[in-house]
């Protein structure tokens, strides 16, 4: 892809992650390591509680690894930080502020002048679609207009990185449907490197130019599948063999993952 | 704590009070035998009680086939809801407060005497630096409101023309609470009675400013500011005459003891006063006693002290402190003064 | 609720009290009980016009609620910061949790004696005795209301570059908002239950004053009278208070 110049923006090494617990201890990733290259579109799909949301908050420094270590730009991530926006799918907004105060409250964090974040806020929240809500609070706001505003106070922060973690599995289809495709033209406008968390397979088919297929717990990588369908990627590329070939590929490992976790909560 | 001690101790000796009668009938001197043996009496450390306590102390009122049940009220206002509300049988109470009730226009009670005339042992004390009355203008004077050293206090202001609410501080304070903050500081002058009295005169660096003799209504009837006045409840006299005209005759005995064998009642009374002897024979000696042949001059058609009586009521409302005033002399159980 | 709905309830309230009230009077009218003991809607109503004709009601009346607003907002001025503070330190929070404990069942009246020796017969100790009777109720309700905070919003904010102190001027002081409110709420009527004791003692004014003294004299319609001017009063700033409540916290509208 010519989008991607071949520098390693975020190397996960050898991380493994242990919850500590009175029963028994739970260990959630297991020497997992992996390469997100700038500017990559990383779609990360896995049966549920397979670790995708544990890598996703070590990433952003929510949590700290067990063993190994996370990098970013070659500097290792330790602590909160800012560069890696997460958007949740809970959206997380807060609920006291407006649309333009909650997109803008990255940049007050940063001490920018309130005349100048104002102007930029107001070139997010255009972006997404939400020119005119301003003023409104995100309780008077619907689940898809809650979640573009999320993008849009994480884009004006401007990270380096910005993590999803199934930003668009509460919606319901035809919302997601429009939502995905607004994230897809920010990417290409915004070159920003993305990880996205998804059990949707056709999601991950539709955003992502490479797909890593998790195992069940603990997590590692089980496949990594470059994702060479052509774009927009519209109605005939659903239906192209390629879209159907790869589906299915994804479809049996994932699938085999499932069985395997499903086998384990029965024991 | 000092009341609730007292409490147990009144109710164990109308116990033992009991007891022996039940052993003992049959020695009432008077005539008529007492329709009810317990007689419920509400006082406190105060001196208008001393004759009940002398009285139960040495056996007058169980001489008559009585027991009296001595329970304590720290305050006059206290007390005399009780009666009214049918605890108390018969009370000494400070007289404001008993005009306040027959202000509030309640019949559930009535004067038949009055114990003691005393002037010496309530007043305003003050700090070395006020030497006169006049001095206490733009000070701190302590005084338990709705009080008799309240009315005292209003009283001598009027005299010498200074507005409580504008030229000084009036700051509401229980008598007891007054030695700490006169020792503090807090307080420039208060107005007490006894026995806190006492423990502020003694306090150095305070002495006397003025006191009840000074009063305008002692000047022209002996009168002061607030008389002791002893109260029975109506139901009780109507329903137990011959327990009311005992417990009379009991009492006015002990009056005379007091004035007879001050020594031997002073013994029993630091029991109630916590005082030394040698205080409790001071305080004593500051009180003249009023004996039952002298009360019905006192008390009916109406007497000299019910005529005193209706005065400090007008003045109650004068300084609006009640609404308007009772006829006092409604208020006189004729049949129950001695 | 629709509008129709609503007024039709409040004329229910009003037939209810209306109702109450002439029963009240008729009862005593009738004889049926002494007005030392309980005096008829009426007698209350002409001493609240003789009070308010010389004052005396309004000056009772404002200065316990003079009272009762220092204290409180001092004691609130002091609580929510240091509840916020506790609330979101567990370290700071066992440190103070011990003395939190020990003061929390004190009732306000057992400061009374201390605060007149420490204070004196002055308005501080009056102030003093709201504080005290207010303060660690009001800081248990922030601290509890500080931990209710989702931590989904903290680690959002923090992913946006919010420091420590900016979580909680930005997201823990607004997002307990509307429970600390709801707490003050209660706490203030807590706190006019401070006021009357505190004007037990020592005190020549207020509504407490007014109460005790009306029973010194046994003006049982000034004892009422009292009593239903710290119900008005209390329900004259609850209403104030909720005005103040829609302006401050306008996402919850």
């Amino acid at each position: 892809m010519d989008t991607l110049t071949n520098k390693i923006k975020i190397s996960i090494q050898g991380v493994t992650k242990v919850f500590p617990s009175k029963r028994a201890d739970v260990m959630a990733l297991k020497n997992l390591s992996l390469d997100v290259m700038d500017g990559e579109f990383v779609v990360i799909v896995g049966a549920s509680g397979c670790g995708k949301t544990t890598l996703l908050n070590l990433v952003a420094g929510f949590d700290s690894a067990s063993q190994g270590q996370i990098l970013l730009d070659g500097q290792p991530v330790i602590g909160i930080t800012p560069e890696c926006g997460m958007i949740f799918q809970q959206y997380a907004l807060f609920p006291w502020k407006t649309v333009q105060d909650n997109v803008e409250f990255g940049l007050k964090m940063k001490r920018i002048p309130k005349a100048e974040r104002q102007e930029q806020a107001a070139r997010f929240i255009d972006m997404v679609g939400l020119k005119g809500f301003e003023k409104s609070f995100p309780h008077h706001l619907s689940g898809g207009m809650k979640q573009r505003v999320s993008i849009a106070r994480s884009l004006a922060n401007d990270p380096k990185v910005i993590l999803l973690d199934e930003p668009f599995a509460a919606l319901d289809a035809m919302t997601r449907q429009v939502l995905q495709e607004q994230l897809v033209r920010i990417y290409e406008k915004h070159q920003k490197t993305i990880i996205f968390i998804t059990h949707s397979i056709d999601e991950a088919l539709l955003l992502s130019t490479r797909i890593v297929v998790m195992t069940a717990r603990p997590g590692r990588i089980l496949q990594e599948i470059v994702n060479d369908l052509p774009h927009p990627r519209n109605a005939d590329v659903q239906l192209s063999d390629r879209y159907m070939e790869l589906k299915r590929m994804i479809w049996v490992s994932v699938q085999a993952e499932v069985m395997k976790s499903i086998e384990e909560e029965t024991v | 704590m000092r009341s609730r001690k007292l409490y147990w101790t009144s109710i164990l000796m109308a116990l033992t009070a009991m007891a022996v009668l039940t052993v003992a009938p049959g020695t009432v001197a008077a005539a008529g035998k007492p329709e009810k043996v317990t007689v419920v009496y509400g006082g406190s450390s105060w001196i208008g009680h001393y004759p009940v306590w002398v009285g139960i102390e040495k056996g007058l009122f169980k001489k008559r086939g009585l027991g009296v049940l001595f329970q304590s009220f720290y305050a006059s206002s206290g007390r005399m809801g009780s009666l009214v509300a049918g605890d108390l049988d018969v009370a000494c109470t400070g007289s404001i407060s008993a005009i306040a009730l027959m202000a509030a226009g309640n019949k559930g009670f009535m004067a038949f005497g009055t114990p003691d005339s005393y002037a010496t042992v309530e007043g305003v004390i003050a700090r070395e630096k006020i030497k006169r009355l006049e001095d206490l203008k733009g000070k701190k004077l302590a005084v338990p409101f709705a009080s008799s050293a309240h009315v005292l206090v209003l009283d001598l202001l009027e005299q010498i023309r200074l507005d409580p609410e504008k030229d000084l501080t009036l700051v509401n304070l229980q008598v007891n609470e007054m030695p700490a903050a006169m020792a503090s500081g807090e307080i420039d002058a208060c107005a007490a009675w006894t026995p806190n009295f006492n423990m502020l005169l003694k306090m150095p660096g305070n002495h006397l400013l003025a006191d009840d003799t000074q009063f305008s209504l002692y000047k022209k009837y002996q009168l002061g500011p607030g008389p002791d006045l002893l109260v029975v409840r109506k139901e009780f006299a109507e329903k137990y005459p011959n327990t009311s005209r005992l417990f009379v005759e009991g009492y006015f005995e002990a009056v005379d003891m007091l004035i007879n064998q001050p020594k031997e009642s002073a013994e029993v009374l630091v029991k109630l006063t916590n005082l030394s002897m040698e205080d409790q024979m001071a305080v004593q000696k500051d009180i003249k006693w009023i004996r039952g042949a002298e009360q019905k001059a006192l008390m009916l058609q109406p007497g000299q002290f019910v005529k005193g009586m209706q005065l400090l009521a007008e003045f109650l409302v004068k300084h609006k402190q009640i609404d308007a005033a009772p006829a006092v002399k409604d208020w006189i159980a004729a049949d129950m003064v001695p | 609720m629709n509008t129709k709905n609503s007024s039709n309830l409040a004329l229910i309230s009003i037939v209810s009290l209306v109702f109450f009230l002439a029963a009240w009077e008729i009862y005593c009218r009738m004889g049926f009980i002494e007005p030392l003991f309980m005096p008829a809607p009426s007698k209350i109503l002409s001493r609240a016009i003789k009070m308010l004709n010389n004052w005396s009601l309004l000056g009772h009346t404002l200065a316990s609620t003079r009272r009762v607003m220092v204290g409180f907002i001092v004691s609130s001025l002091v609580a929510i910061p240091f509840g916020i503070f506790l609330g979101s330190s567990r370290f700071f929070m066992a440190v103070f949790d011990p003395f939190i404990s020990l003061l929390r069942p004190l009732p306000s009246m057992s400061w009374i004696p201390l605060s007149l020796l420490w204070l004196g017969i002055t308005e501080t100790q009056k102030y003093s005795i709201v504080f005290m009777g207010s303060f660690v109720p009001s800081l248990l309700y922030i601290i509890e209301a500080t931990k209710n905070i989702d931590p989904l919003l903290i680690r959002a904010a923090r992913n946006l570059g919010a420091s420590e102190v900016d979580v909680m001027r930005e997201v823990i002081l607004p997002g307990a908002l509307p429970q600390i409110i709801a707490g003050l709420k209660v706490m203030l009527g807590i706190a006019w239950t401070c006021v009357i004791s505190a004007e037990l003692v020592a005190a020549r004014e207020g509504l407490g004053f007014m109460i005790m003294n009306g029973k010194e004299y046994f003006q049982t319609d000034t004892v009422l009278l009292g009593m239903v001017m710290i119900s008005v009063t209390v329900m004259i700033t609850d209403l104030v208070f909720r005005k103040f409540e829609k302006r401050l916290l306008p996402w919850t509208l």
